[in-house]
This record gives structure tokens, C-alpha cells and sequence, in this order.
């Protein structure tokens, strides 16, 4: 809304800070973070009291029941201040922010739903069922991919939106209507890693803020005509307004990581990860960087990957472990490794990946 | 190729599988009359299924399966957890004989670490002290040419920790008080700590080696990386120390083992 404030710069030349993105984006970090921070005992004090707490659970022998109790569904926390600095400091016009606004929503009312149901069923167990939740990700895939991919809707020109961009070379990979396949796969893929990795305190999180930050560069970068052509990119219109989404995105996360480090005080939940994964998935689709979403988010696709391989190949397909424990994160718990050691050394991981992802800004 | 038929076909002995598990899960273990079931669900293309037999041989305590189950444990194209569960059925059966030593004993060998792991379980369980298989577990530890004192060669930690409690309990020469000794510094702090409480319990079983023991507990690494295990291990260790200097006789197993092996004491009751 503060973005209108420009149009009055003839009556207060100050104004015109509304119109950049610098200035805003700034403002909406603080933003962000202020009311995540403000906010945060007050949802924490809400959820305890109505009850929303984590359930027990096990997995495969390693024991994290010390965690039951603790105030679940802190992705309320994130959302808020998300949806706080966007709605102030975002240019609501934009297409591409009212897409990813619409995918904060759309994912986290799906984790609130499955949250919900396991507070209700004092169960892990028991929170929405799987095909449930796979139908409600592709439904939303293929509404994006609808939005996208169609000459009416699409914020861009139809054969750019069917190009996937990949990293290293300047020319990208036309996949036609089939890029509609990969649009809801990847869009799954994506809100279900970053659902998966979050098992340990601030673990999901500050992951999930390097890639929001990768995703940020890129978007600042096509989303400017001329940056765009001095790094062979195609340029993207409206794509830079991104950036003070993804600066919001980054404030609010910060502002959660403040009561989720360990020990935490609040977990984001379904409500969180899936919100976080969507937002995150929908982003790299928005400013055309999937595959680079898979090199900054290396840890998720470890994550999903280790979990994957145990699951269908280890124990359905084989009948044997292939990891101690899966995820990983509980593989390397079950080794002896302290919570905190593993949540910062995939920290520092994660900003490997995230390095390793920005580089590929210039090597084209 | 038996695994994917299994799982192309889970439409057919999904009904099988829920009727295992609910035996399973029943309170009381299925009074009889179940050996031609057990037969067939051993026979079952789906791992799955012959696990949850093979689980069940051990709820109902059925002897008559026990040759099934040695079979099942040397059977290497069965799948990984069956052989592992069969390892630890045995063990819970509790018959010490000897086509079950050889079986187990053939099962250290296995490429599977968690049948490894349940069949050293099982030899501890089973069977008394003998240099037949302290040998055996001295060579999975350091190989057939190892010399028993430095190197470790095995690489999975859950077996090292489970030969570590074996050692205590079936080694009785100076080779099993060395490998102790190797084990107690072992790149990870939860095989230092099993090793620990297993030279604790080998000088109690062995006091003509109480030195050596002693010496290595002096010289253990106290290291921890686990968060709050790393006070536990030291005031564990500490204990340890000061009930060997006082003799064997004062050594406080039973209640360090318990202090040890109980999933409430360690790092992951703290957040209480």
C-alpha cells in the first residue's frame, strides 16, 4: 500500500523511495521481522493455550518424544509477517505478487488443515492423508501452470513461460505444453522437501531464507532490463517487485528463527513448511530459475532424496535400510551428533549451495 | 525380481499383512492352530508378510519354526529386515543350540549391518563365554589378519557398539580386554561409552585383567558430541573410574548399565 505514496512525489519529493525497490524491500524486512518478533509470544501464547502442541513421534527407533508438547503451527508466526510487510511495502498490482501471495495461502491453509488434524487426533499419524495432500499440491500446480502457460493470464510471453532456463548456458530448454508437467511436479517436489527437512530446531528455516535470498538475486536480476542483459538473461517485466516479497519473506523467517533455534519455543509445523516450499517453489517458477532452485536448495533435495531412497527403494522395493535413519538429518542424530551440530553444519552447507547457485549468475 | 512382483502384486497380500499385524498387535500371542498360516506367510512373495511371520514365530514362541528361522537368517536373498528380525527372534527364543550358534555365527559375515548387529545381540544372549566366538567377533572388529590391539577395521558404528557389549560379556583373554581397550577410543563417542561400561563389566567378569582395564579406562577419550550426553559421559566415565579404583568389587554394573541403556537418561529426556 506504501507503494501508492510514490504517486505523491510532486506534493513530498520523499516519496519517491516508495518507488524503488531498495527502499522498499528494506522496509519490508523490518517490517517483517518487527511483527514476527512483536508477534511471536502472543501466537506462541494462543497455541499453547488452544492446545496446539507437537505430538510425539518416532522415527525408526530414534527417540524425539523431549519435543512433545512443544507449541506447534508457528507457521502462523512466518505468515503473519509476511503477509504484514507484503500487504504494506508490495505492489499489490503485480501479478507476479498476487501468484505468490495466492501460493503463501493456498500452502498454508493446507499445512494448517493437516496440522489441525493431528492436534485433533493427538497423533502424528493421523493428519491429512497423503493422497489428500498430493491432490490439493497438484491441484495447485496446475492452476499455476494454467496462469502461467496461457496467453491470457501469463505475466509473460507464452514461449519465454514455456522455456525452462538452465544454468550455465544462456539458451534455455523449450518444453512446450509439457513444461505444465514439470511445472506441477516441480511444485510438489518443492513444498514437500522443505516439509520433510523441517525435523530440527531451525533447521527448515534459515535453508529456506538462503534459497528465498538466491531466488531474490535472480529476480532482482531479470526483473531489470539492464542487468538482465548484461548477464544473458531474458528479461522478465515485473519480476524485480519479487525482490521485496522475497526481502519480506526473509524478515519474517529471521523473525521465526528468533523463537524456533534451539531449544525452540515453537515449531513452524505443516503450516510453515508447506507455506515455506510453496512460496519457495512458486518463486523459482516466477522468476524462471527452476533448476537453479535445486542447486541453493541442495539441502532439501537431500533431505527429500535420502528420505525418498529409504522409503521406496530401501524398505518397500529392497526390505533393507539404506541410511541409518531417514531423513538424514535423524541418520546423522543416530550417529551420536548433538541437534545443534547437524542444524548449523547444514547451515553451512546450505550456504554452500546457496554460493554455489549465485554463481551461476555469471558463469553463462 | 521377488521384490517387484511383491510390490506389483500388495493388492493380493495387503489382506494377508493386516491379519499378521493384528495377531501381532493382539495382547495375548494366538493360542495355536496358526502353523498352516505361518507356513504360508512364510512362503509369501511380500517381504513384508514373512517378516510379520517371523515376528510372530518369536510372539508364540513356536519351537516347531525354529529350523525356519536359522534358514531364513542364512538365507542371503532374503530380505535385509526378515534376516534381522530372524536374528533377533532367535535370540528371544532363547534356545542355545547348535545349529543356532553356527547360524549366527555365519551371520557376523552377513552384508547387512543390522542382521550383524541382532546376530551378535543373539551370541551375547545365548550363549557363555567361549574363544570360538571371541575369535569371531575379534575378526569382525579387525579383520582375520588384525592384530587385535590398534587398528578397527569394521566401519559401522552400530556394529562396533554391539561388539563392544558382546566383547564384555563373551571374551575372557587379553586380546578381548585390547579390543576393549581400541574401542574406547573410537572416533564415535557413543562406541567410546558402550566400550566404557563393556571393560567395566569385563574386569568385573575377569579380575585377573583389572589393571589393563584400568589403564584403559584412565586413558579413555571423554570426549562427547552429543549435546547434554557430553556431561553424562563424563560423570558416567568419572564413576566408572572411581568404583575400579576402589576394586571390582565395588564396581556399580547394574545400575551404570542402566544409567546407560535407558532411552530417559541420555540427551533426549532433557527438553523435559
Amino acid at each position: 500500500m506504501l507503494y501508492l505514496l510514490r504517486h505523491l512525489e510532486g506534493w513530498f519529493g520523499p516519496f519517491r523511495l516508495f518507488g524503488y525497490w531498495s527502499f522498499r524491500s528494506m522496509g519490508a524486512f523490518v517490517t517483517a521481522l518487527a511483527v514476527s518478533l512483536i508477534l511471536g509470544p502472543l501466537i506462541i501464547r494462543l497455541l499453547r493455550r488452544h492446545g496446539a502442541r507437537d505430538q510425539g513421534r518416532t522415527f525408526g527407533g530414534l527417540n524425539v518424544t523431549s519435543k512433545e508438547g512443544t507449541p506447534t503451527m508457528g507457521g502462523l508466526l512466518i505468515l503473519a509477517g509476511l503477509f504484514a510487510a507484503a500487504l504494506l511495502w508490495c505492489d499489490l498490482a503485480n501479478q507476479q505478487v498476487r501468484i505468490v501471495l495466492a501460493a503463501a495461502v493456498y500452502f498454508g491453509s493446507i499445512g494448517a488443515l493437516d496440522d489441525c488434524l493431528k492436534i485433533r487426533h493427538r497423533s502424528n499419524e493421523r493428519g491429512l492423508a497423503r493422497h489428500w495432500k498430493y491432490a490439493a499440491q497438484i491441484a495447485f500446480g496446475l492452476l499455476v501452470a494454467v496462469l502461467f502457460l496461457t496467453n491470457y493470464f501469463s505475466p509473460y510471453d507464452p514461449r519465454v513461460a514455456r522455456t525452462l532456463s538452465v544454468p550455465l548456458s544462456s539458451k534455455g530448454l523449450y518444453l512446450g505444453w509439457g513444461y505444465m508437467l514439470f511445472l506441477v511436479v516441480f511444485v510438489v517436489l518443492a513444498s514437500n522437501s522443505v516439509n520433510i527437512t523441517d525435523g530440527l530446531d531451525g533447521l527448515a528455516i534459515t535453508p529456506a531464507m538462503f534459497v528465498a535470498v538466491v531466488l531474490g538475486v535472480f529476480a532482482f536480476v531479470v526483473g531489470n532490463a539492464e542487468t538482465a542483459k548484461d548477464l544473458l538473461f531474458r528479461h522478465l517485466p515485473g519480476c524485480g517487485e519479487l525482490v521485496v516479497f522475497v526481502a519480506a519473506l526473509v524478515g519474517a523467517g529471521a523473525g521465526f528463527l528468533w523463537f524456533n533455534c534451539h531449544p525452540a519455543s515453537v515449531f513452524m509445523g505443516d503450516t510453515g513448511s508447506l507455506a515455506l516450499g510453496g512460496i519457495l517453489g512458486t518463486l523459482a517458477v516466477l522468476v524462471k530459475q527452476e533448476i537453479v532452485f535445486f542447486i541453493a536448495g541442495g539441502i532439501f533435495v537431500v533431505e527429500a532424496g535420502s528420505s525418498f531412497i529409504q522409503d521406496y527403494i530401501g524398505l518397500k522395493l529392497l526390505g533393507r535400510r539404506i541410511f541409518f535413519r531417514a531423513p538424514y538429518h535423524h541418520s546423522l542424530m543416530h550417529q551420536g551428533s548433538s541437534e545443534t551440530k547437524v542444524v548449523v553444519r547444514f547451515w553451512i552447507i546450505s550456504a554452500i549451495f546457496a554460493v554455489m547457485a549465485l554463481a551461476t549468475l555469471k558463469l553463462r | 525380481m521377488r521384490a517387484l512382483v511383491a510390490v506389483l502384486s500388495r493388492h493380493r497380500w495387503k489382506g494377508h499383512l493386516a491379519e499378521v499385524e493384528r495377531l501381532l498387535a493382539a495382547e495375548t500371542p494366538p493360542a495355536g492352530g496358526i502353523g498352516a498360516k505361518l507356513d504360508a506367510w512364510l512362503a509369501s512373495p511380500a517381504w513384508e508378510v514373512r517378516n510379520a511371520a517371523v515376528k510372530l514365530i518369536a510372539r508364540c514362541r513356536d519351537q516347531e519354526r525354529y529350523a525356519r528361522l536359522l534358514r531364513t537368517l542364512m538365507d542371503r536373498s532374503e530380505a535385509g529386515i526378515v534376516r534381522r528380525n530372524a536374528a533377533q527372534c532367535i535370540g528371544r527364543l532363547g534356545l542355545a543350540t547348535a545349529p543356532a550358534r553356527d547360524a549366527l555365527l555365519a551371520a557376523l559375515s552377513d552384508p547387512y549391518w543390522e542382521v550383524q548387529v541382532e546376530a551378535i545381540a543373539a551370541l551375547a544372549k545365548l550363549f557363555p563365554p567361549a574363544e570360538d566366538l571371541e575369535l569371531a567377533l575379534l575378526h569382525l572388529l579387525f579383520g582375520p589378519q588384525g592384530d587385535g590391539r590398534r587398528c578397527v577395521r569394521e566401519p559401522n558404528f552400530e556394529v562396533r557398539m554391539a561388539a563392544a557389549f558382546a566383547m564384555a560379556h563373551l571374551g575372557s583373554s587379553l586380546a578381548a580386554c585390547r579390543a576393549l581397550a581400541a574401542l574406547s577410543g573410537d572416533d564415535s563417542w557413543l562406541v567410546r561409552s558402550q566400550a566404557v561400561v563393556a571393560l567395566a563389566h569385563f574386569a568385573a567378569r575377569n579380575p585377573q585383567f583389572f589393571h589393563e582395564v584400568r589403564h584403559s579406562l584412565e586413558t579413555a577419550d571423554r570426549i562427547s558430541e552429543g549435546a547434554v550426553s557430553y556431561f553424562v559421559h563424563r560423570d558416567i566415565l568419572g564413576r566408572v573410574l572411581r568404583a575400579v579404583q576402589q576394586g571390582p568389587e565395588g564396581l556399580l554394573i547394574e545400575g551404570l548399565r542402566a544409567l546407560y541403556l535407558d532411552p530417559h537418561a541420555g540427551w533426549n529426556q532433557v527438553r523435559r
